[in-house]
């Protein structure tokens, strides 16, 4: 579903930097693939591209059959992509902004859709207040239909629970495990060790740009002899790659 | 299209929905703008009142009958008449040669000066003709047979035209200020305050051609710059009915002002809004935060208006259709952008271009549609000439 090779990308400026070195990754349907790595390591570089809002300078990249540069129209009719920094329209309903997604992502009936999902999702209450009004959870949930109004097959979350309370947090973290049980395919990156031990079946731990090491929790935890994943993730961070 | 008519929708309901957009784009164009223009003209009419009632301080320095023929206006003794013109003391002073030729000094600047001038030069008129005549008699010829001056030609179409020349010179300028400005914070809003909140992002992450974001980004924008440019025309209107009344003449209509010229003035500005939101669209771009795209689209403004003034009034040849280039260049360029094809440097080169196609395509638009010097150089007189005939 998700195939990776050898992407890369660098920036120019007065201190060019290689903010991704050739990651390479593969996420099937019906799993979670962690993107673990601190702050800098290229987490959301590497979604950005993924999601086509950044052009990669070398590699490939095909999310369900699509390649990023050759056709990235077909990559965004693919994924739901939701991060941190992604907002709401404040001055939209919460009705209106999913009504406003569905007709854009070209979905058959948009009012139709946009009703099912504000039951599933319990947006009822204030489907008619503006998003501006709203509470950081109903916001995320607003976020959330967002991002799934045209069923894509592959969810691109970055650090979708960053500045979220425990209790909203954990009912995205649920949402995240029922996508998975429905097939999707999930791209997460964090740097919350417990999210990734509890969501993901395959975790890269990115530093620098370059993935360190890949596998499942117990292959990770086989491979370095450390129990827990921060363990783990400190070791490969401290070996480290090369300086860039 | 799907896509392009979701996209404006949205911006449009946002726009509306948006008090600052509200403020800037409607109620100061509604309000603000006219009472401006009320209040100017207020302080102007009292001012005209004040010089109407102070006659004009005439010196002459003539033989007698010069003297006698310029005694209309009050006269005062002529000693010192330069320096008193100078210092401000007198408005004008004429002064006759050893050839006899007159030579009429005053000054520019001063109302009070300027009538002075217009009195003095009809009286001259007078003197002369009376003089020519005379030498013509003298010499056995008939009395018109000799002009020994220079005939002089004034502006026969009094102060009323020279009003609506001014007025037809303002309008268009006044209508091209309106629409940039309101367009400035819309469209700062929609790029660099959507970039800032991240929801840019959401939007170019959908299905949806760039093309399309950008169209209908720029479509809402350039709406709502036409929603002021209309209702500043409307609020601008009423005043001038308000004024007219108040100077005892009768009300202006709207019937007469639908002539073909305005009608093309009208879609000049269509073509303009969106020409307008794409080159600020594009100089705002590179901003990274909403003050930096508001100092960015002032400056380019700036730079707008300075270019379309004289362009208006410059421009010798028919082709408003070259109006449309602008349009489509900006559009292709922010698509560019969008993609992340284009760089700062393109994106500035293309913003000027742009720009230059945009003031040249406003002021060919000017010229076809109007065989003056400006957009509403024949509306506006025949306007106000066919609403003084319907209501005498």
């Amino acid at each position: 579903m998700i195939d990776v090779e050898g992407l890369t990308k660098r920036f120019f400026g007065p201190e060019p930097v290689t903010a991704v070195d050739g990651v390479s990754f593969h996420c099937a349907p019906g799993r979670i693939f962690g993107l673990l790595g601190p702050n800098g390591a290229g987490k959301t570089t590497t979604l950005r591209m993924l999601a086509t809002l950044l052009s990669p300078d070398e590699g490939t990249a095909r999310l369900n059959g699509h390649e990023v540069r050759e056709d990235p129209a077909g990559v965004r009719g693919s994924i739901g992509y939701l991060s941190a920094s992604t907002g709401l329209y404040g001055r939209l309903t919460a009705w209106e902004m999913i009504a406003y997604f569905a007709r854009l992502q070209g979905v058959a009936d948009p009012e139709a859709r946009t009703a099912e999902l504000v039951e599933r999702f319990g947006i009822g209450p204030f489907a008619r207040v503006r998003c501006e009004r709203l509470s950081t959870g109903m916001r995320q949930k607003v976020s959330i239909a967002r991002a799934v109004v045209h069923q894509p097959p592959i969810l691109i979350l970055d650090e979708p629970t960053s500045g979220l309370d425990v209790l909203v947090a954990r009912t995205f973290l649920d949402f995240v495990e029922r996508a998975r049980d429905e097939g999707h395919c999930v791209l997460y990156s964090t740097h919350i060790m417990s999210e990734a031990e509890r969501l993901c079946d395959r975790i890269a731990i990115l530093h620098r740009g370059r993935i360190l090491a890949e596998g499942s929790l117990s292959e990770l935890r086989e491979a370095t002899g450390l129990r827990y994943l921060e363990d783990i993730f400190v070791r490969c961070v401290e070996r480290g790659g090369p300086e860039r | 299209m799907r896509a392009f008519l979701a996209v404006l929708g949205k911006e449009l309901t946002e726009s509306f929905r948006d008090g600052s957009v509200l403020l800037y784009s409607i109620a100061f164009p509604l309000v603000l703008y006219p009472l401006l223009l009320w209040g100017a003209v207020q302080l102007l009419v009292l001012q005209a009142g004040v010089v109407e009632q102070q006659p004009p301080r005439l010196a002459v320095d003539a033989s007698l009958d010069v003297m006698e023929a310029l005694l209309a206006p009050p006269a005062l003794p002529s000693e010192g008449g330069r320096e008193a013109l100078l210092a401000g003391d007198l408005d004008a002073l004429v002064e006759e040669g050893a050839d006899g030729a007159l030579t009429l000094g005053w000054r520019s600047t001063r109302a009070r000066s300027e009538r002075a001038r217009e009195l003095v030069e009809e009286r001259v008129e007078v003197l002369r003709a009376e003089r020519g005549e005379a030498l013509a008699v003298g010499a056995g010829l008939p009395p018109d047979a000799l002009c020994p001056w220079d005939v002089r030609s004034t502006d026969t179409a009094g102060s009323e035209r020279v009003a609506l020349e001014a007025l037809s010179r303002v309008i268009p300028l006044m209508a091209l200020t309106t629409l940039m400005i309101s367009i400035i914070y819309p469209m700062v809003e929609v790029l660099v305050g959507e970039r800032e909140r991240g929801t840019l992002e959401t939007t170019l992450v959908a299905a949806v051609p760039r093309w399309a974001v950008a169209a209908g980004k720029l479509g809402a924008v350039a709406v709502t710059g036409l929603f002021a440019v209309a209702g500043n025309g409307l609020a601008i209107w009423a005043t001038l009915a308000s004024l007219t009344a108040q100077a005892g003449g009768s009300a202006l209509s709207l019937a007469g002002l639908w002539s073909p010229a305005l009608l093309g003035a009208i879609g000049a500005l269509i073509l303009l809004a969106p020409a307008t939101a794409a080159w600020i669209g594009l100089a705002i771009l590179p901003a990274q935060s909403f003050k930096a795209g508001q100092n960015r689209a002032t400056l380019v403004i700036t730079l707008a208006l300075g270019l379309a003034a004289p362009c208006l009034s410059a421009s010798t040849e028919p082709g408003w259709a070259w109006a449309a280039v602008p349009v489509a260049g900006t559009a292709m360029a922010l698509r560019g952008a969008l993609n992340g094809v284009l760089a700062g440097g393109p994106i500035a080169v293309a913003a000027l271009v742009n720009l230059l196609l945009a003031a040249v395509g406003l002021s060919l638009g000017a010229r076809v549609l109007s065989r003056e010097d400006y957009l509403f150089g024949q509306a506006l007189p025949r306007w106000l000439s066919w609403t003084r005939a319907r209501h005498p």
